[in-house]
This record gives C-alpha cells, sequence and structure tokens, in this order.
C-alpha cells in the first residue's frame, strides 16, 4: 500500500458569510459555525473583537469567561470520551460493532454509569448556560467584557456543580486506568508504531507554560520536547502558512519554520498537533494540583513528548480533571461575582482572538472597518491544523492493516480508531456543513486499479 | 397531558431555518410549550425531558428536487440504534436509546418528529420560496398532534 488520503469533500465560504456584516454580531454568528463548539468560537471571536476595539476587558470578565469555557470543555471532552472516541478501549477493540459504543459500556461498567455520564454532560452545559444566558450558544460575550454580572446565588450553585464533576473526572481517569493502563495489549496499541506521529506540538500556555484554554501564547514543542517557537497570536501569520491539496478542500497549516515538506513527520516537516496531547506535549506542567499530578503520571508511563495518538484519550481526561479544578478556583476568586464587567471600547481596527477549543488552538482574525463592519475574516480551526496529521495517522493505521493487497478484518476499525482520537471536527476544518461520517477505504494496485472497496455508512 | 413543541434548525443557514419559523407562528395558539433550539443529539434531548409528548420540528434535507416542500410525520418507536453518526454529534435517536437504557424516566412516552423536505442547506439568511409555502401546512400538522390527543 502506497498511499493513503483523508478526503473531506464538502465546503463552505464561511469567511466570505461574515463580509460585511457587523462586528458585534461575529461571536454569534461564528459560534454557529458548528454545534459542538460554540464556546470556543464565541470566546475566540469576542476575544478578537476585544482586539479590534482596542479594549482589555476588567478582570472579572476574563474569568467569567474562562469559568464558563471551563464547563464547555467539560461538556465536551465527557460527550467524546464516553460516547464517541474512549469507548473504543473501555470496549475492547475486537467486540462486535454492536457492542463498541456506549451501550456496550453501560452493559460492562453498570447501568449506573450512563446515568452519570448524562448528568456530568448536563452540568457542564448548565454552567455554559448560567453564564452565557443560553444553552448551546452563549451570548455573553461582547468587545470589552461580557453582558452580565454573576449572582451569588447562582455561583453557589456552579460550585455545587463544579465539585461533582471533579469527582466524576478522577473517577474517570480510574475507570481507564483499570481497563485500558492496566491491560497489557491495550498498552501495547498505544505505544505501538502505527499509532505513532512525531510531529510538532502546539498549545496555548501562560507566562509559567502551564496550559491555559482561555488566554496566553502559543507554544510550539519539537521532537524532544524543546521549546522552538513561542509567540502572541496577534504573529500566527509570521509563523504558520497553510498548504493547499488538489484533492481536499481542508487546508493544511504548517510552521513556516520548518516548512511545508508534504505529510511527513519529523523535524524537518512543519506539521504540527494540537489538541488534548498536542497541548499537553507543549506545556511543562499543569496549573492545577490533581491535574498536575495525572500529567505527570502520563508523562512518566508514556515518555515526553507522547507520541502515540492514541493517548488523545489519556489527555483528555486529564484535560476534565483541569478544567474542573481550574472553574473551582474561579468560582470561588473574590473577584466573580463582582458588577465591573465592561470596559469601553475604542475604535475599530484589526483584531486576533486565540482560544484552545476542545480540540485544539482556536484563532480568529478579523479586520473591521472605520464603520464597524467585517472587512475580511480569517479562521484557524483546530482540526484544520490537525489534518495533516490525521491523514498520516489513517495512512499509517491503513499501511499496518493491509498487506500484499489484503486487508485484514477489523481494518475500518483500527482506521477509524486513529481518527477518533482526534475528536475531529470536519465541520469546523473544511468549514462545511456537519453530516454523516461514511467511510471508505478503496484499494487501488499498483497499476492504479480499482480493486475494492471497503465501506462504512 | 403536558405537550412540548421544539423548533430546531439554525438561523444562518437558509431553509435550515424553517423548524424555527414554524414555531413562532404557533406561539399563543396551542396548549403546549415551545421552544426553539439549534442543539442535536443530548442538547434536544434535555429540551423534551419532563413532558408526556414531544413534537420536534426540523428541516429535513431530501435530494430529490421534486420532494421538496412536502410535509412528513415519524413516530419514534422504542429504538435499538446502533450506529453513532457523525464524529463527535450524538444522533437524537441515539440520544434517547441512551437515556432509556440508562434508566432515565422523564422522556416522554410519545415523541412525533414533523420533518419539512428541503433540498439544499446553505449560509443564507432567508428561506426559499418553496419550502416557505410549506409552513402553513407544517404548523397544521403540529397543531393537530397537540389538539387531536
Amino acid at each position: 500500500m502506497k498511499e493513503a488520503y483523508l478526503q473531506i469533500p464538502e465546503l463552505r465560504g464561511f469567511e466570505k458569510f461574515c463580509q460585511g456584516r457587523r462586528a458585534e454580531d461575529m461571536p454569534q454568528i461564528t459560534s454557529r459555525i458548528c454545534g459542538v463548539c460554540p464556546v470556543a468560537h464565541h470566546t475566540a471571536s469576542v476575544k478578537a473583537l476585544d482586539d479590534a476595539f482596542g479594549v482589555d476587558p476588567p478582570p472579572t470578565a476574563k474569568k467569567l469567561r474562562e469559568l464558563a469555557y471551563c464547563g464547555y470543555m467539560i461538556y465536551d471532552h465527557i460527550l467524546h470520551f464516553y460516547f464517541l472516541g474512549g469507548v473504543d478501549f473501555l470496549v475492547s477493540p475486537d467486540a462486535p460493532p454492536s457492542k463498541r459504543n456506549i451501550f456496550g459500556l453501560i452493559e460492562k461498567a453498570g447501568l449506573n454509569i450512563g446515568k452519570e455520564i448524562i448528568k456530568h454532560r448536563a452540568y457542564g452545559q448548565k454552567i455554559v448556560e448560567i453564564i452565557g444566558g443560553k444553552a448551546t450558544h452563549p451570548v455573553h460575550g461582547i468587545p470589552g467584557g461580557v453582558s452580565k454580572p454573576l449572582t451569588e446565588e447562582e455561583r453557589k450553585e456552579i460550585e455545587k456543580m463544579l465539585r461533582s464533576c471533579l469527582d466524576f473526572a478522577r473517577f474517570s481517569v480510574d475507570l481507564f486506568d483499570k481497563f485500558v493502563l492496566k491491560n497489557e495489549r491495550y498498552v501495547d496499541m498505544i505505544k505501538s508504531d502505527p499509532y505513532s506521529l512525531k510531529t510538532y506540538n502546539m498549545g496555548l500556555v501562560d507566562d509559567k507554560n502551564r496550559l491555559n484554554f482561555y488566554d496566553g501564547k502559543i507554544r510550539v514543542v519539537d521532537q524532544e520536547g524543546k521549546e522552538v517557537l513561542k509567540f502572541d497570536v496577534r504573529d500566527y501569520q509570521k509563523h504558520i502558512a497553510e498548504h493547499v491539496e488538489e484533492w481536499s478542500y481542508v487546508k493544511f497549516p504548517y510552521l513556516k519554520k520548518m516548512g511545508w515538506k508534504g505529510l511527513k513527520d519529523g523535524k524537518d516537516s512543519g506539521i504540527y498537533r494540537v489538541g488534548p496531547l498536542g497541548r499537553l506535549n507543549a506545556s511543562d506542567e499543569l496549573a492545577t494540583p490533581i491535574a498536575n499530578e495525572e500529567f505527570k503520571r502520563m508523562f512518566k508511563e508514556l515518555g515526553k513528548p507522547v507520541n502515540s495518538t492514541l493517548a488523545y484519550h489519556w489527555a483528555r481526561l486529564i484535560e476534565i480533571i483541569y478544567a474542573a479544578e481550574r472553574g473551582l478556583e474561579l468560582v470561588n476568586d473574590s473577584e466573580i461575582t463582582s458588577k465591573d464587567i465592561r470596559n469601553p471600547v475604542g475604535k475599530p481596527g484589526e483584531g486576533f482572538g486565540v482560544v484552545e477549543a476542545a480540540r485544539g488552538v482556536l484563532i480568529h482574525h478579523y479586520k473591521v472597518s472605520e464603520r464597524g463592519l467585517i472587512e475580511r475574516a480569517n479562521f484557524i480551526v483546530a482540526t484544520t491544523s490537525n489534518a495533516g496529521a490525521i491523514t498520516m495517522s489513517v495512512r499509517k493505521a491503513a499501511k499496518a492493516m493491509i498487506r500484499n493487497g489484503k486487508i485484514k478484518e477489523g481494518l475500518l476499525n483500527m482506521i477509524e480508531m486513529a481518527f477518533r482520537a482526534y475528536d475531529p471536527c470536519l465541520a469546523c476544518a473544511s468549514h462545511s456543513l456537519p453530516g454523516g461520517m461514511p467511510l471508505e477505504v478503496d484499494l487501488y494496485d499498483a497499476d492504479g486499479k480499482l480493486v475494492k472497496v471497503v465501506k462504512r455508512d | 397531558m403536558k405537550h412540548v413543541v421544539v423548533g430546531v434548525g439554525n438561523p444562518l443557514l437558509g431553509d435550515d431555518a424553517v423548524g424555527l419559523e414554524i414555531v413562532r407562528k404557533l406561539k399563543g395558539k396551542i396548549d403546549a410549550e415551545i421552544k426553539e433550539t439549534m442543539a442535536c443529539g443530548f442538547g434536544l434531548l434535555e429540551e423534551i425531558l419532563g413532558y408526556d409528548k414531544a413534537v420536534i420540528v426540523d428541516a429535513l434535507v431530501t435530494n430529490d428536487k421534486k420532494e421538496v416542500g412536502k410535509v412528513k410525520k415519524f413516530i419514534i418507536k422504542e429504538l435499538n440504534s446502533n450506529s453513532l453518526k457523525t464524529p463527535h454529534a450524538l444522533s437524537f435517536l441515539d440520544a434517547i436509546s441512551i437515556a432509556r437504557k440508562s434508566g432515565i424516566n422523564e422522556i416522554p412516552k410519545k415523541i412525533v418528529i414533523v420533518g419539512i423536505l428541503v433540498n439544499e442547506i446553505d449560509f443564507k439568511e432567508k428561506i426559499s420560496e418553496e419550502v416557505k409555502k410549506a409552513i402553513p401546512r407544517a404548523v397544521k400538522v403540529v397543531e393537530g398532534e397537540v389538539n387531536g390527543f
């Protein structure tokens, strides 16, 4: 097998659609790019507007935005681990497809787990709803701050939910430990070559090089874990460029410093990874104690940086702990119920906003006219950044499963596992509309003749 | 009997907004809680928990242009769906299955989906003429579901 390609045949002109719009509508418009990361887009958008209007929001506003963000991370990661990616592990990858999902997990782990998962996912959503004003698509972000303060009653409610989420997060990590890390077969699979990539890793870090979802500098580390870049989002165009391939509508971002060398990993190729694994690799430690202990444990077990794609699932669980702990810090902050939540805006211009979406670094870049309208908008979306890596992961998994023209049983699942680990959002990545996820593997022989097609709708 | 009517759609995506338009026309006209949402999967499920009957109004995409503007009704029966259709958005049907299996009791005994067939979903702020024509018909269907039982 020579090559494999991840083809994303959908396109939409979201960036064009935004032209001529009122700048302050962008946090509402962009939160609808995708049904799953609206909080991320909303927050990146409002930060870009802060920048475009030359205003620094008061501390309380930033803390409220970050607190809502913790709620989002919690529900998003819980959803992915328990319903989508994580079940690959919790129920054996050899189990029949009919059991390799949440139903199989409920069977295995007990009926109660279903309720706990749903409950805590709902808590995360409720936290966003309380601060954001609406479930799913928040409306609290405005240039210069947020639109409403937190009451003491709301504060108490959020705190209660976060404590429960922290317990559930720790339970989830224990579950992973019990079912996956204590199982030699899985650990071998995690460490195996078909599931390994030696790319650069990128994440948002604070001034102590600790992951922060809401703000910081963009940091890139190399294959030895050494820092090679650290920059402010305003300089992203100096460091990140996008490459276009004719067979897909997804743009492939890469590091300009190393250049585009094709779909390869290693030191000479500019391809990097974002998302839970990418950003934990790019951090020196985590800012909250329990998450940091688990952070150290993962790197002790797998080395630093971790190259194993399947470790994304572990990293994701560690992040739920961090989000819950960080949320508890914020909700207990003395300023969190202050009414000082907005600073006045200045004249419009160019603005950049960056956050860590559940899936990775997200950048919004706007040029706002004198009249306050969007002249141009550009988005670097998390899954776009991972597109190169995902393609390579799919390729490696496929190569391992296809020998002498024979496709091994379970090929599709092995490829899917590589792909699912990234929690990809193809809607965001190609700025396309969400739909189904059909998966098709076309096998061509050396003469380019189609030999076999393996499909899944 | 407590009813809820939920309009599902994205106001920026042209014909996908039709579900929202329909439920807006029902405000004050029927004995039901009326909601609008852009959520799918669990988010949508959460909107209907605690009611005896739920009517969900949404656009359904068809490739057959001749079908555009038709109004179709489905009743959700006991499901055994094990397929997850998108990378990270759980389908509504799967969310119901999971909730049922997890022993969540507040799921409505009857869930009806009123679907309006559309062909194209793209970035537009207007609903197309063909689909607009279906709105009064769909309103009647929802009214029937709420008043008739």
